[in-house]
This record gives C-alpha cells, structure tokens and sequence, in this order.
C-alpha cells in the first residue's frame, strides 16, 4: 500500500487512512537510492546545474495537463519549507 | 493543415515574429525530450538571437513550475535552493537568446484555457506565430500557430520570401522594450503636449549634433518652412520673404525642399547637382551667386541619401557673400563631414522623423537645430501659434509642435542610432563589394570627407533599360523605389509659382532616369543583401 506524505515545515504528514485509524504508531521505512543519497553542495551546483537541469525525467504528458499539479507543488514548497 | 497549405498562406511574406511555447522551451531543456522531438531542438537554435524570435511573459513562470516540479521529481533529496538554482539558470538563458513578448491588457479569455489565451494575446501584440507542439492549441487556432516542422520547412524556402526597402515592423520590436517603456511613462502621465520626453530629446540631439540648441516640431517640412521664415523675421524684419529673394537649391530632392522656399515666401534658384553624389554642385552655386546677384539671400543644401555635402565650399561661398545656409538633413541624421555632424554647420539644420527615415518616428515630427539664440527663440514662438503668450503672439505662427509621445519612442531610439548606422555601412560595403564589376551600373560614389548613414543605397543604371531590371527584381519578390522620378523645376508648383533655373539642369534629368535605390533594412542578414546582389548580376544575362 502506498500513501502519499505531504511535505510541511518540520516533516511529512501521512493523511489518517481507514487503515492507520486504530494505531497509535507506525513506523516509516525510508528507501534511498544512489542517486537520492548524494548530497548536493553549492560548489557542485555551481558546476553541473545544467547536467543535472538536462537530465530530468518528465512524464510523458501534456505539458499544460501538469502544470497546476506542478505550481501548487511550486508554491506548497515555497510556503512551507 | 497540410505542409502545402501553410506554404499557400504564407507565400510573398517576410519572416514573421515567433513566439515559442512552453512545451518547446521544455523540449529544449531535457535530454529524454530531445531526443523525441529534434525538430524543436533545430527550430530553438535556428531561432536563437533573432530579433524576431520571442518568449511570451506568460510562459517564464510555468517553465519554472514544470522544470521545478521535475527536477524535484528527478532529485527528490535536492534542496529547494539548489533547484532554483538550476531554473533560473534555464531561465535566464531562455532571456539571453529571445525577446520577452508582453501580455498585452485586451485579452481575449477562452476560460477553457487561459494559459493558451495569455500565449495567443502576446502573439496577436506582435502579428506573431505561436511555434509549438500543441494539438490542441494548433488545431483550434492553425491561422496562429506553428509546428517546428512547419517552420523548418519554411527555412528551406526563405529565397521565396520578399524583400522589402525597409522592415519597419521588425526595426520596431527590435527596440520594443525601450519604446514600450517609454511610452507608458508618456500615458502614466498623459503629458502629450511639450512633455519632459520632448525637453529631453531637443537636449539629447543637440549634443549630438553639436549645437547649442534643438527645436522639436511637427515635421521635416515644418522644420525647412519655420527655417526659413525665422531667418526673414531676423535678416528682414518680416513675416515671409519677398518673391524676388532667391534662395539656392538642389532640383534632384522630394518636394518639400522646394515648396518650402515657396512657402517662405521667397522663389527656389535651382542649381544643377555633381553627377556622382547626386549633391549640390558648389562650383556651380559660386557661379549662380555671381550670375544673381543681391537676390540671393541664402543656400539650402539637401544631403541626400545621407551623403553631405561639400561644406566646406558650400559655407565658404555663404560667408564670402553674407548668405543664410538651411541643411536639409531629412535623410542624414547621422552623416558626418570631416568628421562633424550634418546639421551643425549651416544658421539652422532640418531634420525629418518620418517613419523610414534612419532615426523615424511613429508618425510625422521633425527637429531644428541650431546655435544662434534669437533664432531658437523666434523658432519656440513660431512653433506655437507665433507667440510667447499664445494669447498675444507676434507672429504668423504655427501648430507646429512635436508630440510628446513622437519624442519618447524617439528617446528610445537615438539608443540605437549609431548601431543602426553601422549596420546600414556594412550592407552598403556588401553591395559595394557584389556590384563593381557589372559594367551597366555605377555604384554610390562617396567623397574622402564624407561618412555616409545610407539613408538610401542609389545605383545609376547605364545604358540599360531601368524599368526592365525593376520588374526583374519586382518578380524576384525584390522591391526597390526611384528617389526621384521628376526633378523639382518639371513639376507644375513650381513652374507655376515662380522658379528660377541656373543655366541648365542635364546632371538632374540624367539622373531621375537612372537611378535605383536598393533594400538597405539594417536588420537584414547578408545572405538577403546578397541575394539582391546576386539576383541585380542575373539579370540582362
């Protein structure tokens, strides 16, 4: 079962499904891969922004069918980070 | 639309403006994307720094939310700080090769899609096509848009596209940032009489042309008749000079030279040009002082096509006989004799700011300079109704002013002047270049002294028939123009409202039979230039 987490100021909130509603506690296992675990500093940025810019991966969809999608995630980000 | 269609529609245009999408902006920025589309890939770097390509201002912030959202999709462990990095890295480049398309204040909303409404609104501003991969938006709007297909096909046929004297349209939204800022501080303040912007420019062109002062008014020919009569109110204490005063000019000009005279009151003495520069002939004007004596009271040199005159012998004969010199300058802002600007030698220089001029307007306006202070005074009365105190005036004046919104896109455009020059110096290098060799035409000649601005670029076309390689180049989709098909002293104004002619006039009659100026857009790449050269050498082949 997945369960999205949205992303607020100080963690992930995992919305209250059917299935959570009895437990007191759950525990959340974390998957990371390769590439999610390198850490980005400023200096690598600096030198391999338009690399890392190239080689996104976007869905094969209209461009204007995401695009609310992708401002609320623009502006979710923006006001809660 | 068929690819045959679109050919059909666009046949017989010049290159439109070009507004590109979102989806190819995107197409552009991702590898997996580029690899799918190649054709969006080839229209961006075709377009690249073209001063016809654009970005609407509406798109600029839903790249950023797209390219956002994927990076975050992409990294998800990336800071936020970091992903912006990369965005505004993207965006900032996007705004180094294009221009940015306003979204104009009367869109029209399909609520449908408003996102499209915005993109299709800065393209209408424009008289752009929108270039995209959107099936939506093509099949809705195929009057509009663009594929990348249709437009690399288009490429492939650009020696089908016309080539006009001048691309106005394109000269405007090369400068269209500057003018539109401009032009909103003028209705923010609605100030569209005398404003600050006519004040600035007067100051702006004065150092520039090296006077001490400069008099916005209404037009080229409104500068040449203020002129003159400023100078009868100051050497005769009168409105209007009489009809015996003879004032020097060239017959091979537009009309407005002439008639000016006219409208002074005084009558044109017509003086023969050197069969060259298509100039005033100084020698001959030093004969027709002597032959007329005490009647002439002043020399109206044109410098025409934007080569000047001989000033140094044009003054020279005005100081050795107390005469007046107006420098018609209409087509020479910028030229430079010995290094010194047209417009700076004479009592007064007359500028004109019609739009095809190589500093024009949007309309009609004009500029006097000068560095005599009682003349700019009697020019600011002249210029409104005659009078300080417009409800007292002393003199027959005129509504002769320079709009405020005339001077705020002419502000912007002085920015380019010099630029603009030099672009119009290199096409005339290129025709120089291309057209020697062929025996039946002569190129422009210009003297040591003279920094020609190529208002126009003027063949001679010798022993040939000139109509035959007109329409030639009329087929070619080539248009070029005769300045000027009949000399001042054939037309019936003058031969009816007095004229005076010195000996004959062969040089002038000679040329208004030969000459041809050529397509001198600055902005034209010089594969165009070439392309009327080459086609100028095929024909009588």
């Amino acid at each position: 079962m997945k369960v999205k987490a949205k992303r607020v100021k100080d963690g992930f909130l995992i919305p209250l499904i059917e299935e959570l509603k009895d437990k007191d506690e759950i525990v959340v296992e974390i998957k990371e891969s390769a590439k999610q675990k390198q850490e980005w500093s400023d200096e690598y940025i600096e030198k391999h922004w338009r690399k890392l810019g190239m080689n996104t991966n976007s869905p094969d969809t209209d461009d204007d069918e995401r695009l609310y999608e992708a401002a609320e995630r623009f502006y979710s980000e923006k006001y809660n980070y | 639309m068929t690819m045959k269609d679109c050919m059909k529609r666009r046949k017989g245009s010049t290159v439109r403006s070009i507004i590109i999408d979102l989806n190819i902006l995107l197409d552009y920025y991702e590898e997996n994307r580029r690899k799918k589309y190649p054709n969006s890939v080839k229209a961006f770097d075709l377009l690249k720094n073209k001063d016809y390509a654009f970005v609407s201002s509406s798109s600029v912030d839903n790249f950023e939310f797209l390219k956002y959202k994927d990076l975050s999709d992409t990294y998800p462990s990336m800071s936020r700080k970091h992903k912006l990095k990369i965005v505004h890295n993207f965006i900032k480049e996007i705004l180094s090769f294009f221009r940015l398309a306003k979204t104009p204040s009367y869109v029209r909303f399909d609520f449908d899609d408003i996102e499209d409404s915005l993109i299709l609104a800065s393209a209408e501003a424009i008289g752009a096509l929108v270039l995209t991969r959107d099936e939506k938006l093509l099949r809705k709007y195929p009057d509009r848009t663009i594929t990348p297909e249709q437009f690399l096909s288009l490429q492939t046929n650009r020696d089908k596209q016309e080539i006009k004297m001048l691309d106005l349209s394109r000269e405007t939204l090369y400068m269209y940032p500057d003018i539109e800022r401009n032009i909103d501080e003028v209705i923010k303040k609605s100030n569209f009489i005398l404003g600050d912007e006519v004040k600035r420019l007067e100051e702006r062109i004065a150092t520039y042309i090296g006077t001490k002062y400069a008099v916005g008014v209404s037009s080229g020919t409104d500068a040449l008749v203020m002129s003159l009569r400023a100078l009868a109110i100051q050497r005769k204490r009168q409105e209007y000079w009489d009809r015996d005063d003879l004032v020097i000019t060239t017959p091979f000009t537009f009309t407005a030279t002439g008639d000016a005279i006219l409208r002074a009151g005084a009558t044109p003495l017509f003086v023969d040009i050197d069969p060259d520069t298509y100039n005033l002939n100084p020698e001959l004007v030093a004969h027709a002082v002597k032959k007329f004596g005490k009647r002439v009271k002043g020399i109206l040199p044109v410098h025409l096509y934007g080569q000047p005159c001989d000033m140094d012998a044009i003054m020279e004969i005005a100081r050795e006989h107390g005469l007046f010199v107006v420098e018609d300058c209409a087509q020479s802002f910028g030229a430079k004799w010995r290094g010194r600007q047209t417009g700076s030698f004479g009592d007064t220089g007359c500028f004109s700011f019609f739009p095809s001029k190589n500093l024009g307007g949007f309309g009609d306006g004009g500029m006097i300079t000068t560095n005599d202070e009682k003349l700019h005074e009697i020019l600011l009365m002249l210029r409104k109704h005659g009078g300080k105190d417009k409800y007292n005036v002393d003199h027959i004046g005129y509504n002769a002013r320079l709009d405020t919104l005339q001077a705020a896109v002419l502000l912007a455009k002085m920015d380019y002047i010099d630029e603009f020059t030099e672009k119009r110096r290199a096409i005339a290098r290129v025709y120089d270049k291309e057209l020697k060799s062929i025996d039946w035409l002569q190129t422009p000649k210009v003297l040591e002294a003279a920094y020609h601005v190529y208002h126009q670029y003027t063949i001679r076309v010798k022993g040939r028939d000139r109509t035959e390689l007109q329409k030639f180049l009329r087929e070619k989709g080539i248009q070029t123009m005769v300045y000027y098909p009949v000399p001042l002293h054939k037309m019936r104004v003058f031969q009816r409202s007095g004229m005076e002619i010195y000996k004959g006039l062969t040089n002038s009659e000679r040329a208004v039979k030969e000459v041809l100026s050529l397509p001198v857009e600055p902005l034209y790449e010089e594969e165009v230039v070439m392309k009327v050269a080459d086609n100028i050498k095929g024909c009588y082949a």
